[in-house]
């Protein structure tokens, strides 16, 4: 038997899912805000912590030190050989290029030559400014272009009295012939023309011999800038040196996250360090694969069903379909909400997100032991399987568990199962409700 | 922009305050000239036409037909003022225009001996 709902009671399920769709919408963009500030934070302390790895590893250039470094993490490019032969020639480089410079007639007369060149120019530019001045002012002018091209008050002067911009040209010369002829005593606009080519040929000739002795100018200031800049980088050469070495370290150390652990074994400061960095990389690692499934996946669904209901309550409330009857299971399906899926999700969230985010024991971490970062974290009150180091650890935890019970005692085996109830979520299997 | 009809509306004026007696869309038809002058006096062969892409004026004087109509107007048989609605923007501008045309016409018939 087939029940049928009226379109306006339709509407009314399709506006109460909107509402419900309207609000999960809403904490999930917050949600992500909050996720997207964490990790903002999250970026910049890991820079830190890779600072403070780099110079535990590297707290200077000291030969000895170098060649421990480079020992203790396989790089042998930051042994002491390699780094001091590195300074020596970008030294020897920078000194050259300094030498270069000093020896340039160019530099060595430089503040003759930079004065020759501000005496030439101020000269120019006594002569240019005022031409600038005028024929800027007059180039601005409305019209005045296009009656230069016009060739307007010329015997080349094309347009006809029968033609109305033949009367347009002749009012906007007469204007400027009024506003520019005055001054200087010129009743037409052939007189403004003629002196206007006169100013701009002038201006072109002083351009262009004012252009070379700028360029004179610039390549002078030029070369005292690049020698201060050059001094400066020598005057801080060790410090880039020491910076880029540690840049070395970090390059060569990110691309061996698994090898961090044994090859900093034996230093202690530096396991601390290596610690807090992986720490902080899984850390982000766990907080952007959350923030995919947990927020951006289930964001874009409930837009695209908030959607869809608002368009719903237009439908069934027109007056075509109001007291239409509709398949009431089809139309009831159509817009449930999917609360309780939701309020999983959001209760795993809320068991995983701050514990991760709030997390700060990297040196309780024990790279020795059975663990991962996940687990130190949430201390296994979400087991995020959809992440899939998570996933391989759980289930090698729970084939173990497995095996331990087909082969110890009988206590051992309800002993075992009793710990995995207390760290086992009933909805385990259901991690992703998106 | 002055549209065409206000165009006209104040070329009429402009024309009649002059002595004209102005005719609105008036065949002509001169050798290698087919058109419909906005206004026209047919006893001093005097008018204007005013081109607007709207009315398909363009369309309607043909380049060839524009040159034959400027070489009657060179040797002085008839005198058409012709107006580009674009480069209209006043209407003094445009009333303007047409006292300083009509003073050429006057200027060159005097010259020619025409009355």
């Amino acid at each position: 038997m087939t029940y049928f709902i009226k379109g306006i009671d339709v509407a009314s399920l399709a506006r109460k899912a909107a509402d419900a769709y309207s609000k999960e919408v809403e904490l999930l963009a917050q949600a992500t805000k909050n996720c997207n500030q964490a990790l903002l934070n999250l970026e910049k302390q890991l820079a830190q912590a890779w600072e403070q790895l780099t110079v535990t590893l590297v707290p200077g250039l000291v030969d000895e030190h170098l060649n421990w470094v480079a020992n203790l993490i396989h790089l042998p490019a930051v042994a002491a050989a390699p780094v001091r032969q590195r300074l020596a020639e970008h030294r020897e480089a920078l000194l050259a290029d300094i030498k270069d410079i000093e020896t340039d007639p160019k530099y060595i007369e430089r503040e003759a030559r930079l004065n020759a060149c501000d005496i030439e120019i101020s000269e120019l530019m006594r002569a240019l400014e005022p031409l600038r001045t005028s024929l800027n002012k007059i180039e601005a002018e409305p019209n005045f272009l296009d009656l230069i091209y016009a060739e307007y008050d010329t015997e080349k002067y094309a347009h006809k009295f029968w033609e109305l911009i033949y009367y347009r040209h002749w009012k906007h010369g007469d204007r400027i012939v009024e506003n520019f002829g005055g001054p200087r005593g010129f009743t037409r606009f052939a007189e403004i023309r003629d002196n206007y080519s006169e100013e701009s040929k002038a201006r072109h000739t002083l351009e262009q011999v004012l252009d070379p002795v700028v360029g004179r100018q610039r390549h002078i200031t030029g070369l005292i800038d690049r020698r201060a800049a050059l001094l400066e980088v020598l005057e801080n050469l060790d410090d880039r040196h020491w910076a880029q070495t540690r840049a070395r370290v970090h390059e060569h150390l990110r691309g061996l996250p698994d090898d961090m652990p044994q090859l900093l074994a034996s230093y202690e400061p530096g396991l601390y360090a290596a610690k807090r960095v992986l720490g902080m990389q899984a850390k982000k690692d766990y907080l952007q694969t959350l923030r995919e499934t947990w927020l951006h996946g289930p964001l874009a669904k409930a837009k695209t069903k908030l959607a869809k209901a608002k368009r719903g309550v237009v439908k069934y409330r027109r007056s075509k379909n109001s007291y239409r009857q509709f398949s009431r299971t089809e139309l009831t399906r159509k817009y449930m909400v999917p609360q309780e899926k939701w309020n999983k999700r959001w209760k795993k969230w809320r068991d995983a997100y701050p514990r991760i985010v709030e997390y700060n024991r990297y040196s309780d971490y024990d790279f020795d032991a059975d663990t991962i970062w996940w687990h130190e974290m949430t201390s296994g009150r979400v087991k995020a399987r959809f992440i899939p180091e998570v996933s391989q650890y759980y289930s090698n935890r729970a084939q173990a568990k497995k095996a331990a019970r087909e082969t110890s005692a009988h206590d051992d085996a309800l002993a075992a199962l009793a710990e995995e109830a207390l760290t086992t979520n009933t909805d385990e299997n259901w991690d992703d409700y998106s | 922009v002055i549209g065409e009809q206000e165009g006209c509306t104040l070329l009429t004026q402009a024309f009649s305050s002059r002595g004209y007696t102005i005719k609105t869309n008036v065949k002509l038809e001169f050798p290698g000239v087919s058109m419909t002058a906005d206004g026209w006096d047919a006893a001093a062969k005097v008018g204007f036409e005013y081109l607007t892409h709207e009315a398909g004026d363009h369309l309607d004087l043909a380049p060839n037909e524009l040159t034959a109509l400027t070489a009657m107007m060179e040797r002085g048989e008839l005198y058409m003022l012709l107006i580009d609605e674009h480069q209209v923007d006043l209407a003094e501008d445009l009333t303007w225009a047409a006292q300083r045309f009509l003073d050429e016409v006057e200027r060159r018939r005097k010259v020619g001996g025409q009355p």
